[in-house]
């Protein structure tokens, strides 16, 4: 790993929320780094803390979230210890985020137009009424919008899913972010336009080297698109490296039922699909061992015991599972 | 705004705007040209049947029935539009501060409110109307305070659930502040429900306002207003009902009409709202 290809490394990044039924860990020991022209994938089923990385690394948590331990350094600087004010500074300047759903996310009382040049203008105060218009038609022809002139003058409800999306990713790139962070864009849009979303992130990330940190809970979008994969649990990162290493070695018990869990083109039915027995877990009572171990085929005594620690296998791959301890990768 | 443009598409609304218009217009033009004036006796004139001279016949001192509906109006109808937008502009201020607030201030702040709400409005008229200086209009206060409530909950509501929209958070991931939210998406969401209920607001002013002339609580005489010509002709109801009755049915065309508004408003925000799935 070269360090100064990073952007952004967050390392130990641990989340608590305060609930009436307890303390949840939404996160508790997550640690993964974004690399310059990169693309890395967050991937983890509901609940394993995959957003709540994200929004920490923002500082937009939720009022009775909290971030207990951990450092997200950027640029030389840790995200976690800037203010609400030097943040704001960094969100949408240096690092946007697009969202889930894009039919909501944008405010319904406001034109395109409007909501395109607020954002620009609220961050360059000096840019012209027109000059605005003018950079935000171009950011919505980049986006691959046809008729931008139009679309700048309709409110989002006479915009269809993947224009509002587009639209996001517009307003997110106005200000010419070294990172942007993808929630799920593609989830609430159907599959043509999910495929039309991910080829405008992968012609962004290769014509203007843009960084990307991609959540996504479907490893079918990982292996379009992304460069690195960090795989999460339950708050835990179980194994983090590149794309291909994932599909050719991956090693860690949960990394492999989630695979096997993909239905194949080519599967004739014959075998019923792999699923995952057993429930995620209760983020309120964290298991004391590894919190993948009651769900785990191979789980043995340690498992039970200790937390596992994350082993490097070297050329960028690591994994947090006591196999590995025992020597036992290949047999995984 | 093309919200303004929906509420006036809407036939009903337009329709109730205008006859609000109009009875406005006519009060405050009316006092002009009319020969006659509200405080001017005629013992030769008195209990007068409507006439072209007086359209709406006179009252037991001979005075003109229009020319004192018209004054009345000017009274009855500013103190129902000035009590409900100092409610709506304290009951805004107090919703988006305890919303955004929360907690600590949150709770006095709608605590204060329920305190508020638990007195009769006509009872805080009359309190303030007392301390104040009676016959000067001090009861507005009293009207107005009582109208503050309903705001703050509906803009509280509003608040908390603007707060935790997509668009609120995808705005905050762009960068922008709180002064930048609470400007922008929050009052710009906020304004039409406040809108609805300031025609509410208003509606129940104007009858506290009636109901205060009525029983004697008002500007002072020989100055008319809408409940107290009521109040007057209810002594005629048998040989002169139309002394009492046009005071009366011109309170229930207003009431009615602020209330078709605010549907309208409201049909209209929502029509706004569900256009593309139509």
């Amino acid at each position: 790993m070269s360090g100064s290809g990073i952007l952004l490394d967050v390392k130990g990044l641990r989340v608590s929320f305060s609930t009436p039924r307890g303390k949840v860990r939404a996160v508790s020991d997550a640690s993964f780094s974004v690399r310059r022209g990169e693309v890395t994938g967050i991937v983890g089923e509901s609940g394993s803390g995959k957003s709540v990385s994200a929004y920490a690394v923002l500082g937009l948590l939720a009022g009775n979230g909290r971030v207990e331990a951990g450092s997200a350094v950027f640029c030389g600087r840790d995200l976690l210890a800037l203010g609400e004010k030097e943040l704001r500074s960094v969100r949408g300047n240096e690092i946007s985020m697009v969202f889930q759903d894009p039919m909501t996310a944008l405010d319904p009382l406001f034109t395109v137009g409007s909501f395109l040049t607020e954002v620009l203008r609220s961050h360059s105060p000096q840019t012209g009424r027109k000059e605005a218009w003018k950079k935000s038609v171009e950011m919505l022809s980049v986006m691959g919008i046809r008729d931008p002139e139009d679309v700048m003058r309709r409110c989002p409800d006479s915009l269809s899913g993947g224009m509002c999306q587009r639209v996001m990713i517009a307003a997110a790139l106005l200000c010419d972010p070294q990172l942007l962070i993808a929630d799920e864009p593609t989830t609430a849009l159907d599959v043509t336009i999910q495929e039309e979303i991910l080829s405008l992130i992968q012609k962004l990330k290769e014509e203007r080297g843009m960084s990307v940190l991609f959540i996504t809970h479907d490893l079918g979008v990982v292996a379009r698109l992304c460069d690195r994969v960090s795989v999460m649990y339950g708050g835990f990162v179980m194994e983090s490296c590149s794309v291909d290493q994932v599909y050719s070695g991956a090693v860690h018990p949960y990394t492999k039922a989630l695979l096997s869990a993909i239905p194949r083109l080519d599967d004739r039915g014959e075998e019923p699909l792999a699923a995952l027995e057993g429930e995620p877990i209760d983020p309120v009572h964290l298991p004391e061992g590894c919190v993948f171990a009651p769900r785990c085929r191979y789980c043995f005594e340690d498992c039970l015991k200790t937390r596992p620690e994350t082993f490097d296998l070297g050329d960028g791959h690591s994994a947090a599972c006591h196999l590995l301890k025992k020597g036992g990768k290949a047999d995984v | 705004m093309r919200q303004i443009g929906a509420i006036l598409r809407n036939p009903v609304s337009a329709a109730a705007l205008a006859v609000l218009l109009a009875i406005i217009l006519f009060c405050v033009i009316y006092p002009f040209v009319s020969p006659y004036t509200y405080w001017e006796v005629n013992p030769g004139d008195r209990h007068q049947m409507p006439s072209a001279e007086h359209p709406f016949g006179t009252d037991y001192l001979g005075r003109d029935l229009l020319v004192r509906m018209a004054w009345g109006g000017r009274v009855t109808l500013s103190v129902a539009f000035l009590t409900g937008l100092i409610a709506a502009a304290a009951g805004t201020l107090a919703g988006i501060v305890s919303g955004f607030a929360g907690g600590f201030a949150d709770s006095v702040i709608m605590r204060v409110m329920d305190a508020i709400s638990s007195v009769p409005s006509l009872l805080l008229a009359i309190v303030f109307d007392y301390l104040l200086g009676m016959g000067h209009g001090n009861f507005l206060f009293g009207i107005a305070i009582a109208g503050i409530p309903p705001f703050a909950r509906i803009v509280r509501a509003a608040v908390l659930e603007i707060g935790t929209s997509s668009y609120v958070a995808a705005s905050r991931a762009l960068g922008a502040g709180p002064v930048h939210i609470i400007k922008e998406h929050v009052i710009h969401n906020v304004m039409p429900l406040a809108a609805v209920q300031a025609t509410t607001s208003v509606a129940d002013a104007l009858t506290t306002c009636t109901v205060l002339g009525y029983i004697g609580v008002s500007i002072g005489a020989p100055r008319p207003e809408w409940g107290l010509l009521f109040d007057l002709g209810r002594k005629q109801l048998r040989s002169m009902p139309h002394l009492s009755l046009i005071p009366a049915l011109t309170i229930t065309v207003c009431i009615v009409c602020l209330y078709l508004l605010g549907n309208g408003i409201r049909d209209s925000l929502s029509a706004e709202g569900d256009r593309h799935e139509r």
